[in-house]
């Protein structure tokens, strides 16, 4: 029996369907144009509660099955590592002496230096389940210290490099935008040759990153394997913080700037942990003049 | 579904692709659902995937409904098989959630992702949605009546 397109469940089907279509778009409408926020406390504690507790049934379960074969391995490795001990004794010495050497050249050269920054260590305990879109969930919130637009650093084979930034903070979890989003840009430029230019992601963690506005003159001097680094121009990420390393690079023939592809220093497929940079804010101008006049007419 | 995908499944079957599991139960739902209730729970499913993910609200819940629209629509002309009309299925929403989020993107903001349409990712979740699509009709066919809305049930 044909069903009829206009009348009983296909009628019912139709009204749902046009109020459901006019209801997301209304709503995309609104949030698009950050007339309409998302409810915090939902998305923070009840959607981040459950995304926490789902990581730790995982991790739970494959712990346990890890754990039998690691007792066995880590006997090897102690003996092993009791070994190395005596030569990093050796090389912590050279290394402290190195150190005070190099901070006294720095005097001398009157070379400012990043203070130490503040690291929030934090797991990765959800990512985006959407193809087009791409985040990363930490168990890091407010309430550790995590401010919004906080640079992400991992640290994979011995190197430090860019993972992200934090664009939502909530009170327990954060979400992270990866270097490897549509939407991320941050300064950088090529390591060797100091050349600045802005790095993009192209929306995939396996495709590789672009790094845009390197003007054609660099063709001769760029090589594969150039390492890429913030710039720190954006004051977003601290400068020289290593982004990835040139994969290809061609000319277009009608465009003024090269086409780069660059390798993520990071595998962000394999990292599990991550720190978020407490980077201090540069005085302000403005500040620092005043703070020089009022100490001039004390003295 | 969403929160496994989220979690268990957020490195990916093949090449970091996450197969869309919610996708399915959703045609499954609306195909089964000839009066439309599939399209209010894929509308919902829709707004947790919007809250789960950094999409802007109503994108997912926009993508969703219109999806499961078009499973009950198909469901007044066809029957469901074993293989081949899930295997359409999964692949068709997957090319119809690509062809409207480009609409979406142009007619909203630049803020809005699309899919890569011609781009050799899209082409693997294409596939991994429909096999994954054939394989939850499958397994939801035994727990069917827990899907189906039947009025006549709530009337004591």
């Amino acid at each position: 029996m044909k069903h009829d397109r206009f009348h009983g469940p296909a009628r019912a089907a139709h009204q749902k369907a046009a109020i459901v279509l006019a209801l997301a778009l209304a709503i995309l409408f609104f949030s698009t144009r950050a007339v309409f926020n998302i409810p915090n406390f939902f998305q923070g504690y009840v959607i981040g509660g459950l995304q926490k507790g789902l990581y730790a049934m995982s991790s739970f379960f494959s712990r346990t099955i890890g754990a039998v074969s690691e007792l066995r391995s880590v006997q090897k490795d102690y003996e092993a590592l009791l070994g190395k001990m005596q030569t990093y004794e050796t090389q912590a010495r050279e290394y402290a002496s190195l150190k005070e050497e190099n901070e006294r050249l720095k005097q001398l050269l009157e070379l400012s230096s990043l203070p130490d920054s503040k690291k929030i260590a934090a797991h990765i305990i959800a990512r985006d389940p959407s193809n087009t879109y791409s985040s990363l969930v930490i168990d890091k919130g407010t309430t550790s210290g995590v401010r919004k637009y906080m640079p992400i650093v991992a640290y994979q084979n011995g190197v430090e490099g860019l993972v992200g930034k934090v664009i939502e903070v909530n009170a327990t979890t954060s979400v992270v935008q990866p270097l490897y989003d549509q939407r991320f840009f941050a300064a950088a430029r090529l390591a060797k040759t100091r050349v600045e230019g802005m790095i993009n992601g192209q929306g995939y963690r396996d495709a590789p990153l672009s790094l845009l506005y390197i003007p054609k003159s660099e063709m001769d001097q760029l090589q594969q394997g150039d390492i890429v680094v913030t710039s720190g121009l954006d004051q977003t990420y601290p400068e020289e913080l290593m982004i990835g390393r040139v994969g290809s690079f061609k000319l277009n023939e009608f465009s003024s700037s090269l086409v780069i592809d660059v390798q993520p220093a990071i595998d962000l497929s394999s990292v599990e942990y991550i720190f978020a940079i407490d980077v201090p804010q540069p005085a302000s101008p403005t500040s620092a003049s005043a703070a020089e006049a009022s100490g001039g007419g004390t003295k | 579904m969403l929160l496994l995908q989220a979690t268990w499944l957020s490195h990916g079957i093949l090449l970091g692709i996450i197969p869309n599991l919610a996708l399915g139960v959703i045609l499954f739902t609306s195909f089964i659902n000839k009066d439309g209730q599939g399209i209010i729970s894929a509308f919902l499913a829709g707004l947790v995937a919007d809250l789960l993910s950094a999409a802007p609200l109503g994108y997912f819940a926009f993508l969703y409904a219109a999806c499961a629209y078009i499973a009950t629509l198909l469901s007044y002309v066809t029957e469901k098989d074993f293989f081949i009309i899930p295997f359409l299925m999964g692949a068709g929403a997957t090319i119809v959630m690509g062809v409207l989020s480009r609409i979406v993107m142009g007619a909203f903001s630049a803020n809005i992702h699309a899919y890569q349409l011609f781009s050799a990712e899209f082409g693997i979740e294409l596939i991994i949605n429909g096999l994954s699509t054939v394989i939850l009709f499958a397994l939801l066919s035994f727990v069917r009546k827990f899907f189906e809305h039947s009025p006549k049930k709530a009337l004591p």
